[in-house]
């Protein structure tokens, strides 16, 4: 059982408490106990003296009164009384050994002895035990303790009365072990008899034991009258206790309390208390592991639940208690489970689910992806990933803001869920790029959906009360075909949307000459390098005919690309390349200073032919380029007038505040600043009022249906009208026919640029065309 | 010797003239108080004492001898009449007059004759603190002192004496007395006595 879980601390700790006050109880109890005993030994050892005293003198009284009645018995009295000494001694003897007395005197009251039992040498010699006589003498009978040859003696001194007193009888009762024996029955103590002279102590009579007696001679000395005294490894509680003077020395008894007899009661007590700790204990530690059990049972059970809770299990019921608080808690684990099983639902759909369209995510898509491709490996499937991004969708969040853009991109959700099938998934990707999965579909098959979609995009999306067009670009790659796993095929689609967008179809399938083409715009990036170092790049110039007076005294420069290897490249190959990379801006550079270079030639020639560069939005954003445009109008002596700079109006939402110091700059040059490609984004006229632009280039989208597009017609003339009333000059671009011309030239168009009139050609070509074209009528 | 004649002469008529001489004597201890129960005796010293009353009864009533002192003159016979219901033993180990009457009810038959002086004690076996002392002297002239300590010897002839006095419990003999006794002679005298009572012993209930 490890020592960290709770029944166990439960258990120990409550034991060990128990333990600690059963032992310090114990303890307790030994030491008072052990005081109480000791004390009691001593207490006993007074008592015990005053048992032992008494015992003497009763001893003493008992002997006195039996010595007595043989004193007056008639027949001894007799004897005595009739002198003679023979008879006397025999007398004597005989009632002498009837109370069994060691020694029976006679002395008369001159105190000389008339007859000796012990020594019949003593006859006529004066009286001993003239104390215990005088004694006798007052009380009519005494007793008391001498030593007569080194033996210890009880004597009792009566008178022999006939009827008055006529002598002494003196018996002697030896004090020997027996008699000690028979004292320590009854005072139940140890009781030796020592004699001391001037050698010393001398032992007369014990109970002890032999060997104790040796010991206890060994360790005698006088200061001891209470104490301890050991003896041959036994303790005793001692006490002395003097009993008489004799002549020859003090007699004492030595009365001993053996301590192991005293505390036998104590070891017994001690005894018990230990064996009822012990049961306690037991008994305690059983109950307690069954109560500790009851107590964390439950608890295991409820951690048992959490554990499962912990590995995603939330559909467990803890079973019901019926203590209180386990109740309570398996109540609050209940809760927990349900609020966890419902946080995670919402992280997960947080980490999935992409929050506007309330569609999957990329991870989601990934992982729907991922599954979908190990069911149609396993099952010999196929499958097609559908990527789909929206055309133009910035400027619709830049020109009509992100409300607006969010709803788009919530709409666009919903006709997509709606365009496929029930099993097909559909996610956004990011931004405006959605992706659809198309279970067991061939990427063959697939052109139906991408068909299906592509219409939907037909309606147009209506949005408190604007109308919208969005288009979308889409590629479609297919599994196993294009790839093995999910990075795969969404590359795979990606660059077929790429191919499907920068060729201007709807949609398009991936095919494997695609990577090649796209590691072909990676050696373009090189290539474009090469091109801008070696001056591969030329510009052509198109003419910008004035409608007012038929003059082409202006005109766009336009980038061409002739490649060594592959020949002509459109501007459409590398230019958004080259925006997305970034190399724009060297691009641009390069133009510049080659137009302006040009117009100078021609403002030198005396031919000034008024140029249009285009800028990208990145150009539009770099702080350096107004000088540049100055040093290179003051390097080719150009004057600022013949030149002007275009911009679209997507180009200057990136960061408006900038482009717009960028534009005020370029103005200030005294050049000239057109708003190209307008009508395609959003912005308003108000809005292009506060820009630095001199000139309105109309979006050839609204150009070529202009013959028979009502709707476009009153949108160019309507631009038309308002440009003019901003005081800008407004061209048309894309102008194709002749009726177009006169339509524009009614509207008021100033300027009109076009196949019409000419196309983008180079330098020279566009010398010899504005020959001709003066020449021509107008 | 001659010049002793006259004396005796007249001593002589005077005991055949003058027959009667009284004679008091006062006993008292140390501290002046008088003794009663004290033998006083006077032995003629100059002629054969005369025989008196021969006879003496000592009482044993009530578990006790009666009287407790006894004076008698050599040769008197004692009679020990048992006045208690219970029989009773006397004896006596004293060297004048050893002897022991079994137990007996009523008087004995025969009473004990004295014959020696002396001092005896009596006792009875059954009855360890009955005692009695008697005092045999060789003179009829004695007498016990009364509650004023004052005893009378009755007519003395004139003549020479020795006055003694005893007590059972003296604690030394008093010194003898020479007196003489005729005509303007003295006839009271003084003794003064230390008694020391032997401790109390026995139980007369018994």
């Amino acid at each position: 059982m490890r020592i960290r879980s709770l029944t166990s601390r439960i258990v120990v700790f409550f034991t060990s408490l128990l333990a600690l006050v059963l032992v310090a109880t114990f303890v307790l109890v030994s030491v008072a106990n052990l005081r109480i005993s000791r004390q009691n030994a001593a207490h006993e050892l007074v008592t015990g003296e005053r048992i032992f005293r008494r015992l003497l003198e009763q001893q003493g009284q008992q002997l006195t009164q039996a010595v007595s009645a043989l004193a007056t018995d008639y027949g001894f009295r007799q004897a005595i009384g009739t002198g003679d000494t023979d008879t006397i001694a025999s007398a004597l003897a005989n009632h002498g050994g009837r109370i069994k007395a060691d020694l029976v005197m006679l002395s008369r009251l001159d105190n000389t002895i008339q007859a000796d039992t012990l020594k019949p040498e003593r006859v006529g010699k004066s009286y001993p035990f003239v104390d215990l006589l005088a004694k006798a003498g007052e009380r009519g009978g005494a007793s008391g303790i001498e030593r007569i040859d080194g033996k210890l003696y009880q004597l009792v001194v009566v008178p022999i009365k006939a009827p008055i007193v006529i002598g002494w009888v003196t018996m002697g009762f030896e004090i020997n072990d027996e008699i000690a024996a028979d004292l320590k029955a009854l005072a139940g103590l140890q009781v030796s008899f020592l004699g001391r002279n001037q050698g010393g102590w001398n032992l007369l009579a014990s109970t002890l034991p032999p060997a104790q007696r040796i010991a206890l001679n060994g360790t005698l000395s006088d200061r001891q009258m209470a104490g301890r005294l050991a003896l041959e490894e036994e303790d005793y509680e001692i006490r002395l206790a003097k009993l008489a003077d004799t002549p020859e020395g003090p007699i004492h008894a030595l009365l001993a309390r053996s301590l192991k007899e005293a505390m036998a009661p104590f070891y017994a007590l001690q005894g018990t208390l230990v064996v009822l700790a012990l049961v306690a204990i037991v008994v305690f530690l059983l109950a307690g592991i069954r109560i500790a059990s009851r107590i964390t049972g439950p608890l295991r059970d409820l951690a048992g639940v959490a554990e499962r809770i912990q590995q995603g299990d939330y559909q467990q019921t803890p079973a019901t208690q019926d203590t209180r608080e386990i109740a309570q808690l398996a109540g609050s684990l209940a809760h927990m489970q349900t609020a966890i099983a419902e946080r995670e639902a919402e992280i997960t759909k947080l980490a999935f689910q992409d929050p506007l369209t309330g569609l999957p995510n990329r991870v989601r898509f990934n992982q729907l992806l991922d599954e979908a491709i190990a069911r149609a490996r396993e099952h010999d499937d196929s499958l097609t990933v559908l990527l789909i991004n929206l055309d133009r969708f910035q400027q619709i969040n830049d020109t009509l803001g992100h409300p607006t853009g969010d709803r788009v991109l919530a709409l666009v959700g919903e006709r997509l869920r709606e365009a496929v099938r029930f099993e097909d998934q559909v996610a956004r990707l990011s931004g405006d790029e959605y992706a659809v999965l198309l279970p067991g579909v061939q990427v063959g098959q697939s052109l139906s959906t991408l068909e299906r979609i592509h219409r939907t995009f037909d309606r147009r999306f209506e949005l408190g009360g604007r109308t919208l067009d969005v288009r979308a670009g889409m590629g479609a790659a297919g599994f196993p075909e294009h790839g093995q796993n999910a990075t795969d095929l969404l590359r795979c689609a990606d660059m077929a949307m790429y191919r499907a967008k920068r060729s201007g179809e709807p949609q398009m399938l991936y095919d494997p000459g695609m990577q090649s083409f796209r590691e072909e715009h990676l050696s373009l990036l090189g290539d474009l390098q090469q091109a801008v170092e070696r001056n591969e790049l030329t510009l052509y110039y198109q003419p910008k005919v004035s409608l007012a007076d038929g003059r082409a005294d202006e005109a766009e420069a336009l980038v061409r690309w002739i490649h060594p290897d592959k020949g002509f490249i459109p501007p459409g190959e590398f230019i958004p390349f080259a925006e997305q990379t970034g190399y724009i801006r060297e691009v641009t550079r390069w133009v510049l200073a080659h137009a302006i270079a040009q117009a100078g030639q021609w403002v030198a020639a005396d031919h000034p032919i008024k140029i249009s560069v285009n800028l990208s939005t990145r150009d539009l954003l770099d702080p350096g380029l107004p000088d540049q445009v100055a040093a290179l109008l003051a390097q080719h002596a150009m004057p600022a007038q013949y030149l002007c700079l275009e911009i679209t109006e997507s180009g200057l939402m990136e960061d408006p505040s900038r482009a717009l110091d960028v534009l005020n700059r370029l103005r200030a040059l005294g050049l000239s600043l057109a708003i190209d490609d307008y009508g395609t984004g959003y912005s308003s006229l108000a809005y292009i009022r506060r820009l630095p632009v001199t000139e309105l280039k109309i979006d050839r989208a609204f150009v070529i249906e202009l013959a028979h597009n009502d709707g476009d017609a009153q949108i160019v003339q309507s631009t038309i009208d308002l440009g003019h009333r901003l005081g800008l000059k407004v061209v048309a671009e894309g102008v194709e026919d002749q009726p177009t011309v006169a339509i524009l030239a009614r509207m008021g168009c100033d300027r009109i640029q076009g196949y019409v009139f000419g196309k983008p050609m180079p330098a020279d070509a566009f010398v010899r065309w504005q020959q001709e074209h003066a020449a021509s009528p107008a | 010797m001659m010049q002793g004649g006259l004396p005796r002469l007249l001593m002589a008529l005077s005991s055949l003239c003058t027959l009667a001489v009284p004679v008091e004597i006062q006993v008292q201890d140390a501290a002046g108080k008088p003794l009663d129960e004290v033998v006083a005796y006077a032995e003629p010293l100059s002629a054969k004492a005369p025989k008196g009353k021969l006879s003496h009864i000592i009482d044993q009533v009530d578990k006790e001898f009666v009287p407790l002192v006894n004076v008698v003159q050599v040769g008197t016979a004692i009679s020990f009449p048992n006045k208690d219901n219970i029989r009773h033993n006397i004896y006596s180990f004293s060297p004048p007059k050893p002897f022991d009457l079994k137990l007996y009810s009523g008087t004995p038959s025969s009473p004990v004759v004295f014959d020696k002086p002396g001092q005896v004690v009596l006792g009875c076996n059954i009855h360890d603190w009955m005692v009695s002392y008697l005092l045999i002297v060789d003179t009829p002239w004695f007498d016990k002192t009364d509650a004023r300590g004052m005893a009378r010897l009755g007519d003395l002839p004139a003549g020479e004496y020795e006055l003694k006095v005893w007590h059972p419990y003296q604690a030394s003999a008093a010194p003898a007395q020479k007196i003489k006794l005729g005509a303007g002679a003295a006839s009271a005298f003084a003794f003064r006595l230390k008694l020391t009572p032997p401790p109390a012993s026995g139980n007369h209930n018994y």
